[in-house]
């Protein structure tokens, strides 16, 4: 009997994959729980200027401000943030259960902070006004610390997912290793300063927001944009150091996905062109703050966040994600279920060599049993099934698909022995970089390349369903028939 | 399937990577956790229905206050009751992979789902508090303002549900497949809800009576200390709260009896121990709700609450047995891949406790005292040194994990 995977279910998206759900909710994520830390800290700024200068109008815009959290950070980003973990399971199961297995201490350790938190940030907003300036400071700079706490434990998850830099941790298998790793304090630089800049863009809407004339808007008003500056600043210097400490598949992927100046357009540009605009956009914007307060609007300002997560934050997650491909976690568990390498300190087995001697189907634990073995009669779904565990977590699998569509990639080709040979040669070898390495027996690369054809030729659409072709239409006299009948139809995926 | 085959694929589905402490530690803080997220998600649902009730009878003033307040708390403890549902999600996750997993995956599209409404469900309370977040505001509120609060009320209880749903399918590794796959071809859309016990559901749910309850001897009792709240409004709060424990005691017998019943004869759950003390603290808090004096000693009324903090502890410990027992003819063992770092262990709970407490003491006490002041409060010598220490143990915290830090990425880098 085959050794048996742990290979969960897969959940299948149409068209955009489990991939954008995940991404869309990790942006809007990002964008809420940024501002709170970027602004945790403008806040103990400003309040320990106001203590110490007296000016308790400067109270004023904290509080607005802060009730304005509450509603954008604490509802929408303490609401996303479980909720990247859920989609990320409904995503990548085994991605988050390596995640989980190995950093379940410093999870929990967040969540201490977590809790301290949304306690704080309650406290900090409503006793404005309501107990000694002085004790409320120390309300302020306690919410600073746990907020920034917040960002430096998920910082060590999140470029323990890039890699662990050195061979140390598949020796140790210690969450040390894995947590102080090489990617650690470059990702932490670039991302604690472009909260600054979140926390600023964001601010800037409760600037606006202070009637025009009154001198708290210059006041704030510079603060604010000073400290936005500095974390673009900041982050563009930080951001080359983070580029110096990402492996080299990342690395390729980056070039590849570099502006190319004098080629083509396509969409790999998209991710850096907007990059650069936007950070020039937002510096631009945040001088204008800087220089003109007064002149500010929240039609502006509101515009200024929309730029921020569309052209900002959604690229640059979304290139941040690409980077660490094949791989999900310390480059030992591939984006589709399948651990790809040993880590000897914690008994974990390559699953690859596996998968090339006895398939994916018989292996995997959620496969129906008339699947595991391939006929003639279950060629196509045994096919589709292979697809979808295998490619779906990366490419769309239907024609029209905007994830890396397969049928695109494969230029279309109804010649399965042409899928066949790539299937066999450099995917089975791990040769393409960005890819996994998927070894599967011949019967199944045969099955997975007959679906992937049919795909492309238009017999069956990427539920394996085949697709019922039209009867031939009588002969067509009229010019206009004749033009309409030259077009091809197309079918629905 | 088999139970040798579900009992195989349970095993195979357990990370790899094992479990970084001994697995009844998990076991126990899943058990804690859980039982502070039920009672902020029952006093979330159950002070959010008060609100409701009492808005539509604004006319009266103690009601308009009540529903004021309630709103309030509702808003507050909704986000109570997310972020402490981060720590048994955690922990489940980590004990219970193959369950948990499996049963998000099978329901994927609710999972989803679930995320996008609570958002929209928190931010249509927020919604009705900023119209109700005063009496003058909640006197010149149309009726049909109520319908935010109700409809967000009915998309949070809707999430409580697909969270039952996602705990519950868990529970039938034997099904997963069948579920999965029921024509023997994957069904991969995650639109099904494949399994719900509405007994034990409604048993949560009701639990929200309760807890408002207990909650409002406790409110009624703290604001005595106000002057400026009336005497009248707070006998108001102290008898809806007596009443709403009777109704909340009342339904959680009856749903838990149906629930009782409805579980596996194999289970012998009428034979359990476990079962007659949940009774047992049930019918308690009821007695003891009803013999707390208006007005009376604040040990009195807050130790109702503290009634309540046990009963939720034993309910989760129930639950904890139950999963244990449905899971058990598959020999599903937690502990069956360990791999311990006690340090890492040592690192949460120093922080836990020096960190999480030295805080929450600092917060909770700071705005108890505050809380009993009309007008500016100017910290005491006691409060002002609490805080004093929750800022230094904040950095020093910082500083050793930045010291820690360095240590470690040495020790990487120089592999």
């Amino acid at each position: 009997m085959s050794e048996l995977l742990g290979i969960y279910p897969t959940w299948y998206v149409p068209q955009i994959g489990t991939a954008w759900v995940m991404g869309i909710i990790g942006t809007i994520h990002v964008l809420a729980s940024n501002t709170s830390v970027g602004a945790a800290i403008l806040f103990a700024l400003l309040e320990t200027r106001a203590v110490r200068e007296n000016k308790p109008q400067i109270m004023q815009y904290i509080k607005k401000y802060g009730m304005f959290l509450l509603v954008f950070s604490y509802i929408w980003g303490s609401v996303t943030g479980p909720g990247i973990w859920y989609s990320v399971t409904v995503a990548s199961p085994r991605g988050i259960s390596a995640l989980i297995h190995n950093f379940v201490w410093v999870w929990a350790t967040e969540w201490v902070f977590f809790t301290v938190e949304v306690i704080g940030v309650y406290a900090l907003v409503y006793t404005i006004g309501k107990i000694d300036p002085r004790t409320h400071l120390k309300i302020t700079w306690t919410f600073v610390v746990s907020s920034v706490a917040t960002l430096v434990l998920i910082i060590g998850i999140l470029s323990f997912m890039m890699w662990p830099g050195s061979d140390r941790w598949y020796l140790t298998g210690s969450v040390f290793d894995a947590f102080y790793n090489l990617n650690f304090a470059a990702q932490l630089a670039d991302r604690g300063f472009l909260m600054l800049t979140s926390a600023a863009v964001v601010g800037s809407i409760i600037i606006a927001a202070i009637p025009k004339g009154d001198p708290l808007r210059k006041d704030v008003g510079q603060t604010v944009a000073k400290l936005g500056l500095t974390g673009l600043i900041g982050g563009a210097l930080a951001f080359m150091w983070y580029v110096a400490t990402l492996p080299p598949n990342a690395l390729v992927i980056l070039k590849d996905r570099l502006p190319h100046w004098f080629g083509y357009i396509d969409f790999r540009v998209t991710t850096f062109i907007p990059l650069a605009v936007t950070s020039l956009l937002i510096g631009a914007y945040l001088l204008w703050v800087y220089l003109k307060p007064q002149t500010l609007r929240v039609p502006l300002a509101v515009g200024m966040v929309a730029v921020l997560l569309i052209a900002g934050i959604w690229p640059e997650e979304r290139t941040r994600e690409s980077l660490r491909k094949p791989w999900v976690a310390g480059q030992y568990m591939y984006s589709n279920q399948i651990i790809g390498r040993d880590v000897p300190g914690l008994g974990i087995q390559d699953e690859v060599p596996i998968i090339a001697k006895d398939g994916l189907l018989k292996t995997a634990a959620f496969v129906p049993a008339d699947l595991r073995v391939i006929t003639p009669q279950n060629q196509m779904q045994a096919g589709r099934l292979l697809a979808v565990m295998a490619c779906s977590n990366c490419h769309s699998i239907n024609r029209d698909g905007p994830l890396r569509p397969l049928p695109q990639l494969l230029h279309g080709t109804t010649d399965v022995a042409m899928i066949q040979g790539f299937l066999a040669g450099p995917l089975a070898h791990g040769s393409v970089p960005y890819m996994p390495k998927i070894d599967l027996p011949a019967n199944e690369q045969l099955a997975l390349a007959t679906f992937l054809a049919a795909v492309n030729a238009g017999t069956v659409d990427a539920e394996g369903r085949l697709i019922a072709r039209a009867p031939a239409a009588a002969p067509q006299h009229t010019a206009v028939a004749q033009a309409a009948a030259g077009q091809t139809t197309k079918t629905k995926d | 399937m088999d139970h040798t085959s579900v009992s195989a694929m349970l095993h195979a589905l357990q990370d790899p990577a094992g479990l970084p402490a001994p697995a009844w530690l998990f076991q126990y803080l899943n058990v804690l956790t859980w039982a502070f997220h039920i009672a902020f998600v029952n006093l979330a649902l159950g002070t959010a229905l008060l609100a409701i009730i009492a808005f539509m009878r604004r006319h009266h003033p103690g009601w308009a206050q009540l529903s004021v307040a309630m709103t309030g708390v509702a808003k507050v403890a909704v986000s109570m009751a997310i972020v402490l549902g981060v720590a048994p999600l955690l922990f489940t996750q980590t004990i219970y992979d193959p369950s948990w997993y499996t049963s998000n995956l099978l329901s994927a599209f609710w999972v989803i789902f679930f995320i996008f409404s609570l958002g929209i469900g928190y931010t249509l309370w927020f919604v009705f508090y900023f119209k109700n977040h005063d009496v003058a505001h909640a006197a010149q509120a149309k009726d049909a303002t109520v319908w935010w609060a109700t409809v967000a009320l009915c998309i949070l209880v809707f999430d409580g549900f697909i969270m039952h749903v996602l705990s519950y399918q868990g529970l039938f590794p034997q099904k997963w497949m069948q579920w999965y796959a029921p024509q023997g071809i994957p069904v991969m859309n995650g639109t099904g809800i494949h399994a719900f016990e509405l007994p034990r559901f409604a048993f949560f749910m009701v639990m929200s009576l309760t807890m408002t309850g207990v909650f409002l001897l406790g409110y009624a009792r703290y604001f005595r200390a106000r002057s400026d709240v009336s005497a009248d409004y707070l006998d108001l709060a102290h008898r809806i709260g007596v009443k709403t424990t009777y109704w909340g005691v009342a339904l959680q017998l009856l749903t838990g009896v149906l629930w009782a019943y409805g579980l596996p004869s194999a289970m012998h759950v009428f034979a359990q121990p476990l079962f007659w003390l949940t009774a047992l603290l049930i019918v308690g808090v009821a007695l003891y709700a009803r013999q707390v004096p208006v007005g009376g000693s604040a040990l009195q009324a807050y130790a109702a609450m503290a009634f309540y903090a046990l009963l939720a502890l034993i309910v989760s410990v129930d639950r904890e047995a139950l999963r244990v027992a449905y899971l058990a003819p598959f020999h599903y063992d937690l502990a069956s891949k360990p791999h311990v770092e006690w340090g890492a262990v040592v690192w949460f709970f120093a922080t836990f406790i020096g960190v999480g407490g030295s805080l929450v003491a600092f917060y909770s006490t700071m705005l108890w005292k505050a809380g009993k002041v009309k007008g500016l409060y100017t910290a005491d010598g006691a409060v002002s040194r609490l805080g004093s220490t929750a800022v230094f143990i904040n950095f020093t915290w910082l500083a050793v994990f930045f010291a820690i830090g360095v240590w470690a990425y040495v020790r990487n880098i120089a592999a």
